[in-house]
């Protein structure tokens, strides 16, 4: 699955956070495993 | 990381969407990002060095913080209607690299600082008549990004510095790329160097939604330019909201059925200001956020449906209380309440309010980091925190009033006297006192066409808070003196009372 822009990906192992700040075919991964998309936590907007 | 990648990927998410001004008339993403391109070419020798920016919110004011932090520049907005002096020495502290003028403040500008100063009309004007540079960025996550001046209601103005990673740490945290819908616009009433102004180039970039400025707040001004613009999402300061909500009760024909969401701060949010409010935007979203100017703005928030919860529980204290709550904490902000001695509080015990996180920052020119050896920053600001997590902000520690030992907060007597229908607007100070140590006071605008009976409201305020809260000395004004990011001048307050009558 493509990199989509601005989304957040987790390593089920590690923890680790990527965000996506350019979009490409590629997938993202770690420890030898596609990453999760994580998804948004809605947060009221304070500004 | 810079604050570059906010922009580039806006443009390259939704480059087509009007970034900032009106539909017809506005910069889209890409124009900006093309504009902003142009700024870091020209400012590429100068990284390091601050670019003021010493005019309203405007078709520029992206484009100067985007191409400043391209270049490794910093931002620094300041305060444009400052007198010439004033305005002088905030300028020349900054040691700029270039200044941006509204073209009245351009030879103190040019005489204070040995930068290239512009007018931003014609500055921006001259970027866009020129060919392209692409738009890219330093990549130093350390470097600072944001100089803003602190408001200085107790001191001098101090001047905080925010870096690349702490900004980028609080839009990454509470907000999601590109979630606006397209016909979603923010009105910016808060002028450009308040911390909220900037945080508000940076979320309304994120997330795509069109920012509107608003370059010298009057009620009728937000109003109209509210309901022109279709705005659907607003910040304001709370003396601000007390004006739209009197101009609003005054004329039942304005309103603004757009608004969605409305979030406020920057000061103690009057309890009658807000459920009135609350009241005549009965379909909007209420949000109170709390931060600081050194803490990259918002670090916690009362959402919409914590208002609607509390609003609705007129029967129930502990739940209606929650309106004058600040809220729970941002993700990665943690809360520390602490006692003179330093020593964390139990928990609804009040005391100095302390945050610590990766987008506090808490350094300032001219005189480094003030965290404290653990990495928290101690804000200054009184309050406590309940069972659930939920904070209370009950003011200035130096705002803090003792009274015959005993400590009186001046925000439950000026919500108390706000109620009073004569009374528009208030602010109680301590006034030094030979025999109680200090005692009440409250400087009072009357309500619109009221001529107030001075000795009934006394005694009413007496009847309402007891003798030890009442106010023992009044002075009647037109207006209250405050900053010019709406805070009230409780230093001035206290002077004047403290001037000899006459």
């Amino acid at each position: 699955m493509p990199n989509q822009l601005g989304k957040r990906y987790t390593c089920g192992t590690c923890g680790a956070t990527v965000l996506v700040t350019k979009a490409g075919d590629g997938g993202v991964h770690c420890h030898d495993q596609p990453m999760e998309q994580q998804q948004p936590k809605p947060l009221p907007s304070s500004d | 990381m810079n604050l570059g990648m906010l922009l580039d990927m806006a443009a390259s998410g939704f480059g087509a969407r009007v970034a900032i001004g009106s539909l017809d008339s506005g910069l889209t993403y890409e124009r900006v990002a093309e504009l902003a391109g142009r700024l870091a070419a020209d400012l590429r020798d100068h990284a390091g060095r601050p670019v003021a920016v010493a005019a309203p919110t405007g078709l520029h004011t992206p484009v100067a913080l985007f191409g400043a932090a391209a270049a490794g520049c910093s931002y620094a907005p300041i305060n444009f209607r400052l007198p010439d002096d004033a305005l002088g020495d905030l300028a020349e502290r900054l040691n700029p690299a270039m200044a941006v003028s509204t073209g009245d403040n351009h030879d103190v500008l040019a005489q204070r600082t040995r930068a290239a100063v512009q007018q931003a009309d014609v500055w921006l004007a001259g970027l866009a008549d020129r060919p392209a540079e692409p738009f890219a960025f330093d990549d130093d996550p350390d470097a600072p990004a944001v100089v803003l001046y602190t408001s200085g209601t107790s001191s001098a103005p101090k001047a905080a510095v925010l870096r690349h990673d702490q900004l980028l740490t609080y839009v990454f945290n509470s907000l999601e790329f590109g979630a606006a819908e397209d016909d979603e616009a923010t009105l910016l009433a808060v002028p450009p160097f308040h911390v909220a102004g900037v945080a508000a180039v940076l979320s309304s970039c994120y997330v795509g939604r069109r920012l509107v400025g608003l370059p010298r707040f009057s009620a009728e001004a937000w109003l109209e330019t509210a309901a022109r613009e279709r705005i659907t999402h607003a910040f304001v300061v709370p003396t601000m909201l007390a004006r739209i909500v009197a101009a609003m009760d005054a004329d039942p024909g304005r309103r603004v059925p757009t608004l969605r969401h409305l979030a406020y701060g920057g000061a103690r949010m009057p309890l009658p200001v807000l459920e009135r409010a609350l009241e005549l935007f009965p379909d909007t979203d209420f949000v109170n956020a709390y931060g600081l100017t050194e803490t990259s703005s918002t670090v916690a928030v009362l959402g919409p449906a914590d208002h609607r919860k509390a609003a609705a529980a007129a029967d129930q204290p502990e739940l209606r209380a929650r309106l004058s709550s600040a809220g729970r904490p941002l993700p990665g902000i943690e809360v520390q309440v602490v006692d003179d001695d330093g020593g964390v509080v139990a928990v609804g015990v009040p005391g100095e309010i302390c945050l610590r996180g990766e987008q506090v920052g808490g350094a300032y020119l001219e005189v480094g980091s003030r965290l404290d050896g653990d990495g928290w920053l101690h804000t200054g600001d009184q309050g406590w925190v309940d069972a659930d997590g939920y904070l209370f902000v009950t003011g200035r520690a130096d705002d803090m009033i003792i009274s015959g030992g005993e400590n009186i907060a001046p925000a439950e007597i000026e919500d108390t006297l706000l109620r009073h229908p004569a009374v528009a607007a208030v602010a109680v100070v301590g006034i030094s006192d030979d025999e109680w140590g200090e005692r009440v006071a409250a400087m009072v605008v009357p309500a619109d066409a009221v001529v107030l009976d001075e000795t009934a409201l006394t005694e009413w305020a007496r009847e309402q808070l007891g003798s030890l809260k009442a106010p023992k000395v009044l002075l009647v004004r037109p207006d209250l003196p405050v900053t010019p990011t709406g805070k009230v001048l409780k230093r001035a307050i206290k002077a004047e009372f403290d001037a000899p009558a006459g």
